[in-house]
């Protein structure tokens, strides 16, 4: 196997792993707790 | 050119010249095949034969000009691995050196030892030589190259049966070669020359014969083996950790419970409290999604604020929504925007049973309906469903992490294809 292929093997765990993690702990960098950056202006944006 | 040294073969007798002399130690007898030691001022016969190497392109002591240098053909091989059959001239001038031509199913490739080694791992798949990046195609395995017939007068001592073990490098027509056996790794490197300049310096005896490749060259599209090398395997792992991991969420997000219920989101106020239901988180954390849907609604926007508030410790956790529907016409045709459905998620909800109140308000475009002063009639709302629901996926962790499983790949396939361009 390539040093390459090994590589991105650990590469692919880690991810996985992170991903594991991150959904355990029930985290994610796109929940809504927050109001979005747009409050303030509403309205349609086209044109 | 240099001075030409004529001998005598210890084994036929055939009269030989040594056009390298005072460069080549070796010399492969045209009449006999016998291998000389040509080194020394006494021809020693190494190795005797009876039967000359033949059916070569270029004869030997043909002289032509190639790439602006005179050259003369001095050493012919034959070599061969476990797939492919090749022919190697070697070049002669002796203010320049020595030079390859290599002949491969017709085509030619003109060769220049390398004085440099490059650099990088040699099994790892690539190196790096005069600043340029060489790859292998597939798995860097060094292939037993065998010498079947040789020819002529040669640098080092070579006869048939030699082995050495190949690997070749490429960086779109150019092919870096590297050849070890006997303690020592040599390198090559291989740039494709047109044939008619080859036949216009030498004059080949007969046309190129077809013989299987073994080469890179530039004509020839790459088997889809060749072309992709580890990448496949790169792709069916990013796959397969891509489901592997929709499937540990799907384990890890669970168990569901759900709450539903409504609001009427009345314009120009804000009802606010208004109970929906009662979830219960049952893992130590977990997602909780919240959807929202109107119907039957356009230009307007209907702003929700939720609450998860904890029974047991009166503290809540807080999420936003908007809900947003607008249409019309312009000099394009008709328009709309928005959706009717909004989702919220909200994330590191601890264990507990949380009680969902929803704050609504609606409001117009370009403005709020106008409210009539002493009607009887109730103020105009928007019916909103509300559903709470515990278990959620993160589907945004899930795409974050298959885009950074296929950058990999995506990247290692684009650098393939922009070395392979010419």
């Amino acid at each position: 196997m390539r040093p390459r292929l090994i590589l991105f093997l650990v590469w692919c765990l880690l991810v996985l792993g992170g991903a594991s993690y991150a959904s355990f702990y029930a985290w994610s960098p796109y929940s809504d707790e927050r109001r979005p950056a747009r409050t303030g202006f509403y309205g349609p944006t086209h044109k | 050119m240099s001075a030409v040294r004529t001998i005598a073969c210890p084994n036929c007798g055939g009269s030989l010249e040594v056009r390298a002399a005072g460069f080549s130690v070796n010399l492969a007898c045209r009449y006999c095949g016998s291998i000389l030691d040509v080194s020394r001022p006494e021809v020693a016969l190494i190795e005797a034969h009876d039967r000359a190497a033949a059916g070569f392109d270029l004869p030997l002591g043909r002289r032509g000009v190639l790439n602006g240098t005179e050259w003369d053909v001095v050493g012919a091989l034959r070599r061969s691995d476990s797939t492919y059959t090749w022919d190697e001239y070697l070049l002669f001038n002796p203010y320049v050196g020595y030079r390859w031509l290599v002949l491969s199913e017709g085509e030619w490739q003109f060769g220049t030892m390398l004085l440099d080694c490059p650099t990088g791992d040699v099994y790892g798949g690539s190196v790096v030589w005069g600043g340029l990046n060489f790859t292998y195609e597939e798995e860097p395995e060094p292939e037993r190259t065998v010498t079947l017939e040789v020819l002529g007068e040669f640098y080092w001592r070579v006869r048939q049966g030699d082995e050495v073990f190949a690997l070749v490098f490429e960086r779109g027509e150019q092919v870096l070669s590297r050849e070890e056996g006997a303690g020592e790794a040599n390198w090559t490197l291989l740039v494709p020359i047109d044939s008619a300049a080859v036949a216009a310096a030498f004059a080949p005896d007969t046309q190129a014969r077809p013989r299987p490749r073994r080469r890179a060259a530039p004509a020839e599209p790459a088997p889809a083996k060749r072309q992709f090398g580890d990448l496949s395997s790169m792709f069916l792992l990013a796959f397969a950790a891509m489901i592997a991991l929709l499937l540990a969420m799907v384990l890890i997000s669970g168990p569901v419970d759900r709450a539903s219920g409504s609001i009427d989101a009345p314009f120009g106020v804000t009802r606010e409290g208004v109970k929906i239901g009662t979830i219960a988180v049952r893992r130590p954390w977990q997602f909780v999604s919240i959807t929202a849907r109107a119907r039957d609604f356009d230009n307007r926007w209907i702003d929700l604020d939720y609450s998860l508030v904890d029974r047991a410790t009166g503290q809540s956790i807080d999420g936003y929504g908007l809900v947003e529907h607008y249409s019309g016409t312009d000099s394009d045709g008709a328009w709309s925007e928005g959706q009717r459905r909004a989702v919220t998620q909200l994330g590191r909800v601890p264990r507990g049973t949380y009680d969902l109140y929803v704050d609504a308000a609606a409001h117009g475009w370009p403005s709020d309906p106008p409210v009539v002063q002493g009607s009887w009639s109730l103020p105009e709302t928007i019916p909103v469903s509300i559903e709470a629901e515990t278990g959620a996926l993160p589907w945004g962790n899930w795409w974050t992490a298959s885009l950074l499983l296929l950058l990999f790949p995506c990247i290692a396939t684009w650098r393939r294809f922009r070395e392979a361009m010419p």
